[in-house]
């Protein structure tokens, strides 16, 4: 299956794997054969893309008990799916995450304004 | 009637468009909320998109409580330039026939700019496919006028992506808006992306994030990359910005504004910092500011900045 033709030559969002998910949801041919996506053509894979393309994925193959194979893809998304799939169920730990920040306040817009200027 | 004039020129400085912009919506907040304001440009000569989007969303934001006029610049130049990017209405995709869009943004391949797009932020089946397209344009666009190489192509391409899905995925609003501009002399392209959503604060708490009460506190949480869901099994709804902040300033050296609410995030190779801001200029909506300089480092790669 081809990729760029379901969703483009740049995936952006979250509802782009949807799509590609759903073309073959809807078509029952493909719980019988190994699902092949090749993503020849396609430049761009977004984190929010990528996101919901593991969850997905990882859905349709633990209830199909199937793999899905990845074909032609290029190094960026590559790397964009091997971070989310680090990422995943970690939320939590970031409350942990010791803040850099540093925290400021401002009674007064003069006070702002000459802040917004230093930057 | 009354009349607030608009400073004749807003300086390249990087927090000199939402200067001007918060002195306007001080002045702004003071107004009886029935009585008619005139938005005077008619001096300016150089505007910004730090300002110009700010402004454009104030403009609007006012426009549904009370009379609003805009008197346009005299110099020619500029005047054009807000024509051109659809300043005083926004470019809605939707409205133009395919053919239409693809020819007119392929007008802006030869531009420093792009126009200030209105785009639809739902997740309607239409809307997505809209906004799919849309943001493969602008993608297009952009690296087209910037030249850039290819990891500083996916760069931009992330940076817009995560900031145009925080508004689908986290504003609650139907429309988002964007406009950026290349600065050819300096190196660097300025963008902004923008809504009139219920803020990250208020995303936060629409998913029972009760912990997090003000919109330091939420800045905060959004930067660490907090998720605003709660379920362990549902896909790692964070705001992103902890990649995109890290990405910008530490690998490109650039400089990065979030203003939200009653709350603003500043973060740059020096400053990491978050600010509660006076409280008559909370802004209802968020506002990214995205400066990204064109450094020719080969040595950059984005997937050393995703976390």
């Amino acid at each position: 299956m081809e990729v760029a033709k379901i969703d483009g030559h740049t995936l952006n969002t979250r509802d782009g794997a949807v799509k590609l998910f759903n073309f073959f949801l809807g078509d029952k041919f493909y719980f019988k054969t190994p699902i092949i996506l090749d993503f020849a053509n396609v430049e761009f894979m977004s984190r929010s893309f990528a996101d919901q393309f593991y969850l997905l994925k990882k859905n349709w193959e633990f209830g199909n008990n199937t793999k899905i194979e990845l074909q032609n893809y290029n190094k960026q998304i590559a790397e964009i799916l091997e971070a989310v799939s680090n990422t995943q169920y970690s939320q939590e730990n970031k409350r942990n995450i010791k803040s850099e920040i540093k925290e400021l306040q401002f009674g007064e817009l003069k006070q702002f304004e000459e802040y917004l200027l230093a930057i | 009637m009354t009349i607030i004039k608009i400073s004749q020129r807003i300086s390249d400085n990087f927090g000199d468009g939402l200067k001007h912009f918060f002195s306007i919506l001080e002045r702004v907040q003071a107004i009886d909320k029935n009585e008619p304001i005139t938005f005077d440009l008619s001096t300016c000569s150089f505007l910004t998109p730090f300002f110009l989007l700010p402004f454009f969303l104030l403009v609007k934001v006012e426009s549904n409580k009370r009379e609003i006029k805009l008197i346009l610049p005299n110099n020619p130049s500029l005047a054009s330039y807000l024509q051109f990017i659809h300043f005083t209405s926004g470019l809605q995709p939707e409205n133009l026939t395919d053919e239409k869009y693809a020819s007119l943004m392929k007008e802006y391949g030869k531009k420093t700019y792009i126009p200030l797009v209105d785009f639809p932020a739902t997740r309607l089946a239409r809307d997505t496919e809209i906004r799919d397209s849309f943001l493969s344009t602008i993608n297009s666009i952009l690296t087209q006028q910037v030249l850039l190489n290819v990891q500083f192509k996916t760069a931009i391409m992330y940076l817009v992506d995560e900031a145009v899905n925080n508004i689908v995925d986290h504003s609650g609003e139907s429309r988002g808006y964007i406009l950026a501009q290349y600065f050819t002399a300096n190196g660097y392209l300025d963008v902004c992306i923008g809504d009139c959503g219920v803020t990250v604060l208020g995303s936060y708490q629409r998913n029972g994030k009760e912990d997090i009460n003000t919109g330091k506190d939420a800045l905060i949480s959004a930067s660490k990359g907090l998720s605003t869901k709660n379920r362990p099994d549902a896909e790692s709804r964070g705001f992103g910005i902890s990649t995109s902040l890290n990405m910008l300033t530490n690998g490109l050296k650039g400089k990065y504004s979030l203003l939200s609410g009653s709350a603003i995030l500043i973060k740059t190779l020096t400053r990491s910092e978050v600010a509660t801001i006076p409280k008559e200029l909370h802004w209802p909506g968020t506002i990214v500011g995205l400066r990204i300089p064109y450094l020719n480092n080969s040595s950059f790669n984005p997937a050393d900045y995703y976390e």
